[in-house]
C-alpha cells in the first residue's frame, strides 16, 4: 500500500489587507528599506552565530585571544548594530530639530570674498 | 593573536540544539537562537526608532502646532515624519514577518501539541462553536498588519495565529508588558481590589481574550474565582486553552461574541477586556457595553482597560495616532472622540459610577492604561 502524500500547507498570506501607506517621496524606496532592515538583521543573526561559536570556542578550554572573545549579549549588540546601520536617521533626526542653519552659509560666503579695503 | 588550538576535537555543543531551544512554555513555538537573534533585532530597531527620531517628529509636530499648522497635512511632509514612519511600518512587518516563519515551521507540531494538552485531563476547558460569525470589522481588517489576522485556518485545529499572537506580542510591547504579557490583567484586577474591595469575586469574564495574556493574571490575583475567557478567533482559543493548561492556569474557553455573549443574565461579578474596545467599531461598542451589563450580577464590576486614548496635546495626539491611520487600527481614532461614560450610562450603569482614568502599568510601559469602569447596583 503506498501512502497518501501529504497534503501540502497553504502559504501564509504575505500582505496584510487594506492599502500600504507610503511615507517617502519614491514609493520605490519603501520594498529596498524593507529589504535593508531584513539585511541587517540577517547581519545579526549572523554575528549571533558568530559569538555563540566563540563562546563554544572558550568553554570547550580553546584559548583565544582578547581580540577574538565573545562580546556582549544578543540584545545589546542588536542595538549597538541597529545604532551603526541606521545612524543616517538620527542625523535626519538631528537636522529636523536644529532647523536651517543660515549663518552656516553666511560663513561660507565670505570665506570667499576678498579682503575689505 | 591566532587563537591557540587546546584539544580542538573536545569542540561540541555543551547540550543538544534541542535543549538551547527557547519555549515560554509547553504549547509556545520553539524559538532557536538564530530567530531569537531576528527577534532581538526587531526590538532593539523600535527601541531605536523610539529615540531620537521620534523625539524629532514630536518636536516638529508641537512647532507645527504651535504655528496653528494643519499637523495631519503638515507633519507628513516633513523629511523627518516620512523615515521615520517608513521605518516604523518596516519594522512592524518586519517582527509579523519573523514570528509568523517561526511559528509556520512548526504549525502541525504546534497544533499537534494543543491538541494532545486540550485531551489530557486538565484545568479549564474550551468550547468551540463554529456558527460564531466573525464581526465585519474583524473579518475585513488584518489588526496590526498581520496577514490573515487572528482566524486564519490552514491546517485542521490550528493554533497559528494564536501561536504567532504571542510572540509578536512580546516583541511589540518590547518586553514591558510582563514576561507572559500579562501587564493589562494584572492592572485592571488591581483596580477591581482598590475600587471594590467589598465586592466577592467568584466569576470573572474576559472578552475577546485572544489568547488569554491578560486573562492568567486574572487566576492569579482571584484565585478562588471561576474565570471564563471569550473570543471570536478559534486558533487563538484553542492556543489560549492549551496555553493557560502548560502554565497551570483554570480558565474557561469559549468561542462567543462579545455583542451577544451565551451566558445568562447575572452570571458574573466582574466582567472584563483588554485592549478590545479599540478593536469594535462605532456600532458594535454600546451593544458590548449592553452585555456587560446584563451579564453583571447586582453590585458587580465593568473594567476596561485601554491603550491611553485621551491626548488633550495636539502634538502628541498625532503621534498616538500613527498606529491608528498607518498599522490598520481603524477604530483606535474613533475611541478617542466618543463619551465613553455616556455611553456606559446608556448601557445601564448609573453615570455616578462610571469611572474613566489612566493608571500606570505594573511593569513600566510608558503611559500607562486607560481604565474605564462602572458598576452595577446591589
Amino acid at each position: 500500500m503506498t501512502a497518501e502524500p501529504a497534503e501540502a500547507i497553504s502559504p501564509r498570506p504575505r500582505a496584510a489587507r487594506g492599502e500600504r501607506p507610503q511615507f517617502l517621496a519614491a514609493p520605490e524606496c519603501e520594498p529596498l528599506l524593507a529589504m535593508v532592515v531584513a539585511l541587517a538583521a540577517e547581519v545579526h543573526r549572523l554575528e549571533d552565530r558568530h559569538e555563540r561559536l566563540l563562546a563554544a570556542l572558550a568553554e570547550a578550554g580553546i584559548a583565544l585571544g582578547p581580540e577574538l572573545r565573545a562580546g556582549p549579549g544578543g540584545a545589546p549588540r542588536a542595538t549597538a548594530l541597529v545604532g551603526r546601520v541606521f545612524r543616517v536617521l538620527d542625523e535626519i533626526a538631528e537636522r529636523a530639530l536644529r532647523g536651517g542653519d543660515p549663518a552656516y552659509a553666511e560663513i561660507v560666503d565670505q570665506l570667499g570674498r576678498p579682503e575689505r579695503e | 593573536m591566532p587563537v591557540a588550538a587546546q584539544g580542538a576535537s573536545a569542540i561540541r555543543p555543551a547540550a543538544p540544539p534541542a535543549a538551547v531551544q527557547r519555549r515560554l512554555h509547553a504549547a509556545a513555538p520553539e524559538v532557536h537562537p538564530e530567530e531569537q537573534a531576528l527577534l532581538d533585532f526587531a526590538v532593539a530597531f523600535k527601541g531605536f526608532l523610539r529615540g531620537p527620531m521620534r523625539a524629532a517628529v514630536l518636536a516638529r509636530a508641537e512647532a507645527q502646532a504651535a504655528a496653528g499648522a494643519e499637523l495631519e497635512t503638515m507633519v507628513p511632509a516633513e523629511l523627518v515624519y516620512r523615515w521615520w514612519s517608513a521605518a516604523l511600518r518596516a519594522q512592524q512587518e518586519f517582527y509579523v514577518d519573523v514570528t509568523a516563519a517561526i511559528v509556520d515551521r512548526q504549525l502541525e507540531a504546534l497544533a499537534s501539541t494543543a491538541r494532545a494538552i486540550a485531551s489530557a485531563p486538565g484545568p479549564g476547558s474550551l468550547v468551540l462553536d463554529p456558527r460564531v460569525k466573525v464581526p465585519s470589522y474583524q473579518a475585513a481588517v488584518d489588526i496590526h498588519c498581520v496577514p490573515g489576522s487572528y482566524f486564519l485556518e490552514r491546517i485542521p485545529d490550528d493554533v497559528g495565529p494564536g501561536a504567532r499572537s504571542e510572540l509578536g506580542s512580546l516583541a511589540f510591547t518590547m518586553g514591558q508588558g510582563g514576561a507572559l504579557n500579562e501587564d493589562k490583567g494584572v492592572v485592571a484586577a488591581r483596580f477591581v481590589k482598590a475600587h471594590a474591595p467589598d465586592l466577592a469575586v467568584r466569576r470573572i469574564l474576559d472578552l475577546g481574550c485572544t489568547i488569554g495574556m491578560s486573562t492568567l493574571a486574572w487566576c492569579d490575583a482571584f484565585p478562588d474565582a471561576e474565570v471564563h475567557a471569550i473570543d471570536v478567533a478559534a486558533p487563538c482559543l484553542r492556543y489560549g486553552h492549551a496555553r493557560a493548561r502548560a502554565l497551570g492556569r483554570a480558565v474557561h474557553f469559549r468561542q462567543a461574541d462579545a455583542e451577544a455573549v451565551p451566558f445568562p443574565d447575572g452570571s458574573f461579578d466582574v466582567v472584563t477586556s483588554h485592549i478590545l474596545l479599540h478593536e469594535t467599531s462605532r456600532a458594535a461598542l454600546p451593544r458590548i457595553l449592553a452585555e456587560c451589563f446584563r451579564l453583571l450580577a447586582p453590585g458587580g464590576f465593568m473594567i476596561h482597560v485601554e491603550v491611553p486614548i485621551r491626548v488633550r496635546d495636539r502634538a502628541a495626539a498625532f503621534l498616538a495616532g500613527w498606529d491608528a491611520r498607518n498599522n490598520n487600527e481603524p477604530f483606535w481614532g474613533h475611541l478617542a472622540g466618543l463619551d465613553l461614560a455616556g455611553l456606559c450610562a446608556a448601557a445601564g450603569f448609573p453615570r455616578a459610577s462610571v469611572v474613566e482614568t489612566v493608571v500606570p502599568s505594573a511593569h513600566g510601559k510608558p503611559g500607562g492604561w486607560l481604565v474605564l469602569a462602572a458598576r452595577r447596583p446591589a
